[in-house]
């Protein structure tokens, strides 16, 4: 496997702390959630193997070239619309959470709009680059960046404020029926790999899926949802844990370094976080530009030889997300990630439905 | 006195082509004849190297038997160049060539003279260890200290003429079996593109050559160093040399060619490897540093440990203003200082640098117009941004960072890393003759090994 495709599945799995993914499972902490992190492991682990398995048929083609060649139009525009849908609205739940996240914890006094013009200007021109640059972008954030999460880690598993008394009473919920919405909630975590529907135009060589790969997605699956869930416990124990909007953020705040320049462990938090979300958010709302690009080709919208379609939707998004952070609350932020997480597994069912209609189609 | 009788007149294309270059002063047209043999010769005086021309040219033509032994002497010269047309002609001879008519030939020698062929210290990347000439202001001269330096027989150089006015030689050099054939092409063909009325040195062609008239990084490094040309050539870039200028260009550079000095390959590896760290802090530090004071002072004063953030919060006590005119203020003396003491002769630059440096910033802290703290991070962004080794980088780097404290001025603490990150994907997403710019070479070992990797 190229390491470009860990990369899309590391970036989301690493993003989901700061999405609202552990906001939902941690509401369900008492129910059913437990036991959907685990059958989300096993069938997204499955979901990767089956999606890279299937692209490894088309190297150096993206979905929309393949749709569009072998199967009838009435099928290919819908499907490719709803998947931009998708991916846009990824994009754009990161976006939002992270811009309220900073308005909250870190810049309290600075307007919303200032802050998600700052993120929208440099996003603009990210999602515009090629899609070349976008794997170097994320290579070099994930050097950059992941030695400080992991040091995080290390900080928040160390620390004799967690405690495991906590995590093991909550371990007794096990015997739950899974919830869907908690389920929905951690197949996010294998969300990445679906960037390959637009990036599989890059790789033009068949990608290894064996045992070793697969182990390795698995594990690291399990150990960031077992990170994202049980840490939060772990430091609030299990009774209020529901309660809180930004349950890591919070956790993190309960951490000093007694050491360095910066002494509360939640500023390096964010910031780091920052880098990855922001990288995330990039993939996303590129694969959602290159998507609306081949829906709708305006080839006569043209300016010395550019085209000026992307840069129209590329101002669209932008207008978008600056509208929705001003005018959403918190609360039915949290409600349209759950419908959003809750949509994933009808998102996986139409792009493996449509790949394996294309395959069929071609005769491969 | 019968020879003098008979003594011919010269060649009407010679008469022709002294006529268009009339008046110039040193035009010469000299008849060479003993008994029944006559040559002439057609040359600028200001050009040529008279010793040569007597030697080579003048004196084997008393010394031979006949015309025709002249002429096939002349013919078998080293220095022969072909005659194609008289514009050619007219060309070569403003170059230093002399053209000589024998029994109704014609041979076009090269006899120029060259003053700047003398080796030059190495000024822009001084090393320790390392060799200490440069390159020379003569494309011969340059040609012959690389063919010197890299012995291999794979090594091809082409000569190119520029179409602008100068009509300088450019030196296309590459290693064949190391070179991709993608950017020597691209290379060529901009080359060919190349429209300018007048390219006086490398620096200048660099510009040209860089496709875009807004440009802040530079996709192709200049260099006076043989040694690093050498390197260069072994991981398979390409190098363009131009007559009269005493650097070289190197195509393509990725961001981390910049950050390696030559020296580093002739330390030990602990050693190269502490100051490549150190290089690198410099680049962030020169960076970074300005616009973390903005948003550390300005917008989130709790980010820091409370001593810490008490400690900078009192050296601004007094200080009228915000942090970012603070900042602005401080950073264009600092850049006014360095620019004077590049420009300013040496007698003078030392007393400016006292002058500037140590008395100002004395002066500018009592008054109360910045903070102490400023001054150190003033005096730390100054040093830092000279450790990058090549000058151009650190031009650029300079710049960058008022575009990152313009972003943290109007955006806060999350602007700093947001735009940081901007800058970060405008160098990836930027190319060198199709090479990416910036991106993790695993593969290699070296870091200057761009273009051999995958």
């Amino acid at each position: 496997m190229s390491r470009f495709l860990y990369y899309f599945i590391f970036l989301t799995m690493f993003s989901n702390i700061i999405a609202s993914v552990p906001k939902i499972l941690l509401f369900e902490s008492k129910s059913g959630a437990i036991p959907s992190m685990i059958a989300a492991v096993i069938i997204g682990t499955i979901l990767v193997y089956i999606i890279v398995k299937l692209f490894n048929s088309f190297p150096g083609k993206n979905l929309p070239e393949m749709l569009k060649a072998h199967t009838p139009k009435w099928f290919a525009y819908p499907v490719l619309f709803y998947l931009f849908l998708c991916w846009f609205c990824a994009g754009l739940i990161t976006l939002i959470t992270y811009v309220f996240l900073i308005i909250t914890f870190f810049a309290p006094e600075t307007s919303i709009v200032i802050t998600t013009f700052a993120f929208v200007l440099v996003i603009s021109f990210g999602v515009l680059m090629k899609s070349r640059s976008m794997l170097y972008m994320a290579e070099i954030v994930l050097v950059l960046f992941v030695p400080l999460i992991f040091f995080l880690l290390i900080k928040f598993y160390v620390n004799p404020k967690l405690d495991w008394d906590y995590i093991k009473i909550s371990m007794m919920h096990v015997n739950h029926v899974p919830s869907y919405w908690a389920f929905g909630a951690s197949l996010y975590i294998f969300v990445g790999i679906s960037d390959l529907v637009i990036f599989n135009k890059l790789f033009t060589k068949k990608h290894k899926m064996g045992w070793k790969q697969i182990l390795i997605i698995g594990a690291t699956g399990a150990v960031v949802l077992f990170t994202t869930f049980f840490v939060p416990i772990g430091y609030n124990g299990v009774e209020q844990i529901a309660n809180l909007t930004f349950p890591w953020l919070s956790t993190s705040d309960s951490i000093r370094m007694k050491y360095g320049p910066i002494e509360r462990v939640i500023f390096i938090f964010i910031l780091s976080f920052l880098g990855i979300a922001f990288v995330s958010l990039l993939l996303h709302w590129h694969v959602a530009l290159k998507l609306l690009e081949s829906i709708f080709e305006f080839k006569r919208l043209q300016w010395k030889g550019k085209m000026l379609a992307p840069y129209i939707f590329v101002i669209i998004f932008g207008v978008i997300s600056l509208v929705l952070t001003r005018n959403l609350t918190q609360y039915q932020l949290f409600s349209l990630s759950n419908y959003f997480y809750g949509s994933l597994p009808i998102f996986f069912t139409v792009l493996i439905f449509s790949l394996v209609l294309v395959k069929r189609r071609a005769k491969l | 006195m019968t020879n003098i009788k008979e003594k011919s007149d010269p060649p009407r294309l010679m008469d022709e082509l002294k006529g268009q270059m009339n008046p110039s002063f040193d035009v010469m047209l000299i008849p060479l004849q003993i008994e029944e043999e006559a040559a002439f010769l057609l040359y600028l005086k200001t050009t040529v190297d008279g010793d040569k021309l007597q030697n080579v040219i003048i004196k084997p033509f008393f010394e031979m038997q006949s015309a025709q032994h002249y002429g096939a002497y002349i013919q078998s010269s080293p220095d022969i160049i072909e005659i194609k047309s008289n514009e050619k002609i007219l060309l070569e001879l403003t170059k230093g060539s002399v053209l000589i008519a024998v029994q109704h030939q014609f041979f076009l020698v090269d006899v120029k003279k060259v003053n700047s062929s003398s080796v030059q210290q190495t000024l822009m990347e001084p090393t320790v260890y390392g060799p200490q000439q440069a390159l020379s202001e003569d494309i011969l001269t340059n040609l012959n200290i690389i063919r010197h330096r890299y012995k291999e027989p794979s090594l091809k150089i082409e000569i190119v003429e520029l179409k602008d006015k100068t009509h300088n030689d450019l030196a296309i050099i590459y290693d064949e079996k190391t070179v991709k054939p993608d950017i020597l092409k691209s290379i060529r063909k901009r080359l060919k593109e190349l429209d300018a009325p007048l390219i006086q040195s490398a620096g200048e062609l660099q510009l040209y050559l860089n496709g875009k008239r807004f440009t802040l990084f530079p996709t192709l490094m200049l260099t006076e160093r043989p040694d690093r040309i050498c390197y260069n050539l072994d991981a398979g870039k390409v190098i363009l040399m131009i007559d009269g200028s005493p650097h070289a260009l190197i195509a393509p550079v990725v961001f981390f060619d910049f950050m390696v000095s030559m020296e580093d390959n002739y330390h030990l590896f602990w050693i190269t490897s502490f100051t490549l760290v150190l290089r690198y802090f410099g680049l962030i530090t020169c960076l970074v540093l300005p616009a973390l004071y903005v948003a550390i002072t300005s917008y989130n004063p709790d980010i820091f440990r409370t001593e810490l953030a008490l400690t900078v919060a009192g050296s601004r006590i007094g200080v009228p203003y915000p942090s970012f005119i603070e900042v602005v203020f401080m950073l264009i003396f600092m850049e006014l200082l360095t620019e004077a003491s590049i420009r300013l002769p040496k007698a003078i630059s030392a007393t400016a640098t006292t002058v500037g440096g140590l008395i100002l910033g004395t002066a500018a802290t009592e008054a109360a117009l910045t903070s102490n703290i400023m001054i150190i991070i003033v005096s730390a962004v100054a040093i830092s941004s000279f450790v990058i080794p090549i000058n151009e980088m650190s031009f650029s780097i300079r710049f960058c960072r008022y575009i990152l404290l313009a972003f943290t001025t109007f955006f806060g603490t999350v602007g700093f890393i947001l735009g940081f990150l901007g800058i970060l994907m405008f160098l990836i997403n930027k190319e060198s003759f199709g090479e990416p710019y910036l991106k993790m070479y695993w593969k290699s070992r070296r870091s200057e090994k761009g273009v051999k990797s995958e």
